[in-house]
């Protein structure tokens, strides 16, 4: 790895210092997005189940229909 | 002939043991499908709010991306020096992984946007194993 110390420019640091806080800020954005994305999988995940015992309940009655109608 | 049209469209009935429970289950397994189908526009709705946010995580990654190479325009270009001959067993088995990968992928048609992404991840491997 280079070891020599490396200088910026004042102006250039400037530059570079707000371009660090604009990367903290978009990470942070992302982090959220990230949040409610995880938050809507698990609902999607939810509703998914529920959906799931839903059809198995109908799924049963029709079950219990066909025996009345049979017996 | 009367008698063979009579016999033709004869009805037949059976009986229901319990027309209530009947009846009700009727009602229930269409209040279940309902209720299915009512579901199905909360996930429509969830699925479309999730692709939202999936589309805006890229846009935030792609102007994160941007904002590292604007980053890198300010910084003075540093020279890297060439990867070390001596390479560890791991980066080693690492590399033949990645290999295999490669060769596997390239059977199958990728996207541009994917191979753009993993030309520029290479790159920086290469640069980052130049820095070890």
């Amino acid at each position: 790895m280079n070891e020599l110390p490396m200088y910026v420019k004042v102006d250039d640091y400037k530059e570079v210092s707000a371009a660090i806080d604009a990367i903290k800020a978009k990470l942070e954005e992302a982090k959220q997005t990230l949040s409610r994305l995880k938050e809507l999988k698990d609902q999607e995940d939810a509703e998914l189940a529920s959906w799931e015992s839903t059809i198995a309940d109908a799924g049963a009655k029709i079950d219990d229909i066909d025996q009345s109608l049979q017996g | 002939m009367k008698k063979k049209m009579h016999e033709a469209s004869a009805t037949y009935f059976v009986s229901v043991g319990n027309p209530e429970e009947l009846r009700k289950n009727i009602l229930e397994a269409s209040k279940d499908l309902l209720e299915g189908l009512a579901r199905y526009e909360r996930f429509k709705a969830v699925r479309q709010e999730k692709l939202e946010a999936i589309r805006t995580l890229r846009l935030d990654l792609k102007r994160t991306a941007l904002l590292i190479t604007k980053l890198k325009s300010h910084l003075p270009s540093v020279e890297v020096s060439a990867p070390r001959v001596s390479v560890p067993k791991k980066a080693v088995a690492k590399a033949e992984r990645k290999a295999e990968v490669k060769k596997e992928q390239t059977k199958t048609p990728k996207t541009s946007e994917l191979e753009k992404l993993e030309a520029e991840l290479d790159d920086i491997e290469k640069k980052l194993g130049g820095m070890r």
